[in-house]
């Protein structure tokens, strides 16, 4: 290569206080997909998706300094359900619960107990297709 | 020469230098530039680079069948000379490279091959010509001429930050555009191929090409060096290199091309299909030529951006107003076979509030220096 330039920056890892974006990716595929701009879900299955934060300079935080919790919510409230499938890895199950062509967004908390940091991230857009 | 004048105010601003081919009539001309230059951003997400923006052009053509036959290629090698991560340029729209690695702030190289094309145009009467282009790698009717190609953004080398909503489509994998000619009216309609790959790894791309989008644009001569022009465009939504959802692009500008000023104005737009709003870019351009080689240069913008271009989704609003104003200098130092010049320019980005953890400042700094070989 002909340029001179620093290297990319690797991962850090820091309090959720310096987390400043989030992104969402599955995790059961071969490699994993990047869902942040629009997670399609499909009715009757459930995916397994996992948070990944950034701090403000785009350095992804891994791990984080402290054990960080996951809370979801949810416009509409119907349209899907989320339970937390490992935390220490930021991974949760994503059910849709409304019919097909419903659509929405998703957005996660992240709380950080040991300094009382809550962080929200969202929404992120949701569209549910028919069964195959 | 109506043909001549136009097709040098709309389509390609540079001085080629030419020379006859063997065939009569025929002529072959070539325009080659290349920055090697100091690239740094300040801010949270600043950074540098010693690289190079370059581009050669090649054009043969000459009479052939009743009419006028051209080729043409234009073609980089940023791909090595900035690496597939692109130069340094906060705020501009982000991009994968082939391993699927996001890329923010910072411009893509330019792919391998930017042009291959082949047109043919026949007068009709001496006010009137009808001319036909298809390219395996080219440009649609879709929006101003590319930056690359403007007079005005010559000895400058960073890309418009409303280059995706303005003329992202240069190196479009497949176009075919007809257009007529008549006195100070040209009207060309194009059918093309958007599809793009990610990352700088292919130099051709026609993985599920078809000829779905469709671009018209009317360009008028209006006399003492002005040109103006309206472009209209339907886009089908991508995914890829230059992912978006469907839409309408709009666009018009005036560019004045005289001895001493090159300006541009452009005002381009995205218009989602389906409900999402109207995204808008403003531009102004302008080189000042004066005796001994001096020159300046400027740009001034206005582009909305979206979360997604700065791969910020879910972290701040859906669009963001920005801008950036630069400033620049050159000066040519030699003029032989080949022009060599040396300039710098100095930009202040402007972002919204939201922006401003991302950045580190509501007015981050950038510039650049360079050292540019035209030949």
């Amino acid at each position: 290569m002909l340029a001179c330039q620093p290297a990319p920056s690797g991962p850090v890892s820091v309090p959720l206080a310096d987390a400043a974006s989030a992104r969402v990716y599955t995790v059961q595929t071969t490699t994993a997909q990047d869902w942040t701009g629009h997670i399609p879900l499909t009715e009757g299955y459930t995916v397994r998706l996992q948070v990944r934060l950034y701090t403000a300079s785009g350095r992804e935080i891994v791990p984080p300094a402290n054990p960080v919790g996951l809370s979801f919510s949810f416009a509409p409230a119907t349209l899907a359900s989320a339970a937390v499938a490992d935390s220490a890895l930021r991974t949760f199950d994503l059910t849709p619960t409304d019919p097909p062509e419903s659509d929405g967004g998703m957005t996660i908390r992240v709380t950080e107990a040991a300094t009382g940091t809550t962080k929200s991230f969202g929404p992120f857009y949701i569209l549910v297709h028919p069964a195959q | 020469m109506l043909a001549v004048l136009l097709a040098s105010l709309v389509v390609v601003q540079h001085e080629m230098h030419a020379a006859p081919a063997s065939a009569p009539g025929w002529h072959v001309a070539w325009h080659g530039t290349a920055f090697v230059q100091y690239a740094r951003t300040f801010g949270t997400r600043g950074t540098y680079q010693l690289g190079s923006v370059n581009r050669v052009m090649v054009q043969a053509g000459g009479p052939a069948a009743g009419g006028d036959v051209r080729f043409d290629f234009m073609g980089s090698i940023e791909p090595l000379t900035l690496t597939d991560r692109g130069v340094p340029q906060l705020l501009q729209a982000s991009f994968h490279t082939s391993d699927g690695t996001i890329i923010t702030d910072r411009a893509h190289p330019s792919p391998w091959i930017m042009a291959l094309s082949a047109s043919y145009e026949r007068a009709l009467s001496e006010d009137v010509a009808v001319s036909l282009y298809g390219a395996a790698i080219g440009e649609p009717a879709l929006g101003p001429p590319v930056y690359l190609h403007r007079a005005s953004a010559a000895a400058n080398p960073v890309v418009p930050l409303g280059h995706h909503l303005q003329d992202d489509t240069h190196s479009s994998y497949g176009v075919v555009t007809a257009a007529l000619r008549w006195e100070h009216l040209h009207v060309e309609a194009s059918a093309f191929n958007e599809r793009q790959p990610e990352g700088s790894d292919h130099v051709f791309y026609y993985e599920g090409a078809r000829l779905d989008s469709y671009s018209a644009r009317a360009t008028v001569a209006a006399g003492a060096g002005w040109s103006l022009f309206g472009t209209y465009g339907y886009l089908p939504a991508m995914t890829q290199g230059h992912a978006h959802g469907a839409q309408h692009r709009i666009g018009t500008g005036a560019i004045l091309t005289s001895p001493t000023w090159l300006v541009t104005f452009v005002y381009g737009a995205n218009d989602p299909i389906g409900g999402a709003r109207t995204r808008r870019s403003v531009l102004v351009e302008a080189q000042r030529l004066w005796p001994g080689g001096h020159l300046f240069f400027t740009r001034a913008e206005f582009v909305q951006r979206t979360a997604e271009e700065l791969e910020l989704v879910g972290s701040i609003n859906e669009v963001q107003d920005v801008g950036a104003v630069q400033l620049g200098y050159g000066r040519d130092v030699w003029r032989g076979a080949v022009t060599v010049g040396v300039g710098a320019h100095a930009t202040v980005q402007v972002v919204t509030p939201q922006l401003e953890p991302f950045y580190g400042a509501r007015r981050p700094l950038a510039f650049g220096v360079h050292s540019q070989v035209s030949w």
